[in-house]
C-alpha cells in the first residue's frame, strides 16, 4: 500500500509539487516506521505522547481533516465551474418576451 | 435615460412573479428573469409578463442567478443595470429613481437602503438584528460605510458591471459586491427604498441561520482561486 501510495506521489508531481513531496514523504516516512515500529514510541515520548500508537493515531487525525478540506475545496472548485457551463447554456437558450416554447 | 435593464432572480415565485413584472414593465421595457431551476412556471410566467427569460438547468442560488442575468443584459447593450427582487418587496419608482440617478454618470454604482429614511415595513425583529449584525460585519471586512448590506436593489453602470464577477451563488453573494465594489474601487452612494415585507415574502426570507452559511462561504472562498 506504501508502495502505491509513492507511485500515486510521482503520477502527482505534473499537477502539484506540494502535494507529491508531501504524499511521498508520508510514504517514505511510513515505510521507515513499518520497517522499525520502536521509533514511533520514541518519537511519541520526545513529544509529551504516551504510545507510538497513539501518536500515529493523531497524525491520522491531522492527515483526514486535511484530506477531507482539500477534497471540499475542490468541490467548491468544480461548482463554480459548473455555473459557468450553467449559465452559458442559459444565455444561448434565453427566451424573448412572448415566445412560444 | 440610457438603456436600462432590470434584472430579476426568481426561484419559485409563481405567485407573484407576474405582478411584478407587470408592474416592472410600465417603467422598465427591458426585463430578463433568470429562473433559477423552478418547479412551478416562474420562468414561463415571467415571459407572459413581457421579460425575457433565462433558464437555469440546475438551482444554483440567487447570486449566480443574478450574475447570469447581468451578463445577458450586458449581451444586450445595457448601459445601466438595476438588480430588483422577484418576491414584491421592493417598489418600481425607487428603482426608477436609482436608474435617473446612475444615468447622471457620476457613480458607478447605486445601492438601496431601508434604513436611510427608515422605510421598512413590516420587518420581523429577528431580521432586524440580523441585519443589523450583517451591517457591522461588512463595514469590518470590506470597509464600506454602507447602512444597508443585504438589499437586493442595486444599479450598476455598464462600467461597474463589466468589472463586478459574483461567484458566490447564494446568499454571500451580498456582502461579496461590497467587497469588490471596495476592491475595485468602484465609486457608490446610498439611495432610499422602501422595502414591504408581506406574509409571502417573510415566509421565504432568509432564516437566522443562513447568516453562519454566508460567513463561512466567505471564508472558504476567499482560500482558493
Amino acid at each position: 500500500m506504501l508502495l502505491t501510495l509513492f507511485a500515486y506521489a510521482l503520477s502527482q508531481a505534473s499537477k502539484s509539487w506540494v502535494a507529491a513531496y508531501a504524499i511521498a514523504l508520508c510514504s517514505l516516512v511510513g515505510g521507515v516506521l513499518v520497517w522499525a515500529p520502536e521509533i514511533t514510541n520514541w518519537i511519541a515520548h520526545k513529544l509529551g505522547v504516551g504510545r507510538g500508537s497513539d501518536l500515529l493515531f493523531y497524525l491520522f487525525i491531522v492527515m483526514m481533516f486535511s484530506t477531507v478540506f482539500n477534497l471540499h475545496m475542490r468541490i467548491r472548485q468544480q461548482n463554480e465551474i459548473l455555473t459557468r457551463v450553467v449559465r452559458d447554456i442559459a444565455v444561448k437558450n434565453a427566451l424573448d418576451p412572448g415566445d412560444s416554447k | 435615460m440610457k438603456n436600462v435593464w432590470l434584472v430579476i432572480a426568481a426561484y419559485n415565485e409563481a405567485t407573484v412573479i407576474g405582478d411584478v413584472v407587470l408592474g416592472a414593465h410600465r417603467q422598465f421595457p427591458n426585463i430578463v428573469v433568470v429562473d433559477d431551476c423552478s418547479s412551478d412556471g416562474s420562468g414561463d410566467i415571467a415571459r407572459k409578463g413581457g421579460a425575457h427569460v433565462l433558464r437555469h438547468a440546475a438551482n444554483l442560488g440567487q447570486g449566480a442567478a443574478l450574475q447570469t442575468g447581468i451578463t445577458y443584459a450586458l449581451l444586450k447593450g445595457a448601459e445601466i443595470i438595476v438588480t430588483f427582487d422577484a418576491d414584491g418587496q421592493h417598489r418600481v419608482e425607487d428603482a426608477v429613481a436609482m436608474a435617473k440617478s446612475a444615468s447622471a454618470g457620476d457613480v458607478d454604482v447605486i445601492l438601496g437602503s431601508r434604513f436611510i429614511l427608515a422605510r421598512s415595513f413590516g420587518m420581523p425583529p429577528a431580521k432586524r438584528l440580523l441585519l443589523g449584525v450583517a451591517t457591522l460585519y461588512t463595514r469590518l471586512t470590506s470597509g464600506l460605510s454602507v447602512t444597508d448590506t443585504h438589499n437586493g436593489l442595486r444599479c450598476f453602470t455598464r462600467q461597474a458591471a463589466l468589472r463586478l464577477d459574483i461567484r458566490q451563488n447564494r446568499m454571500a453573494h451580498a456582502s461579496e459586491i461590497l467587497t469588490q465594489i471596495k476592491e475595485l474601487g468602484l465609486s457608490y452612494r446610498e439611495m432610499p427604498c422602501t422595502v414591504e415585507y408581506t406574509a409571502y415574502s417573510r415566509a421565504k426570507g432568509q432564516r437566522m441561520c443562513g447568516a453562519f452559511r454566508i460567513v463561512l462561504d466567505l471564508a472558504l472562498r476567499s482560500m482558493h482561486r
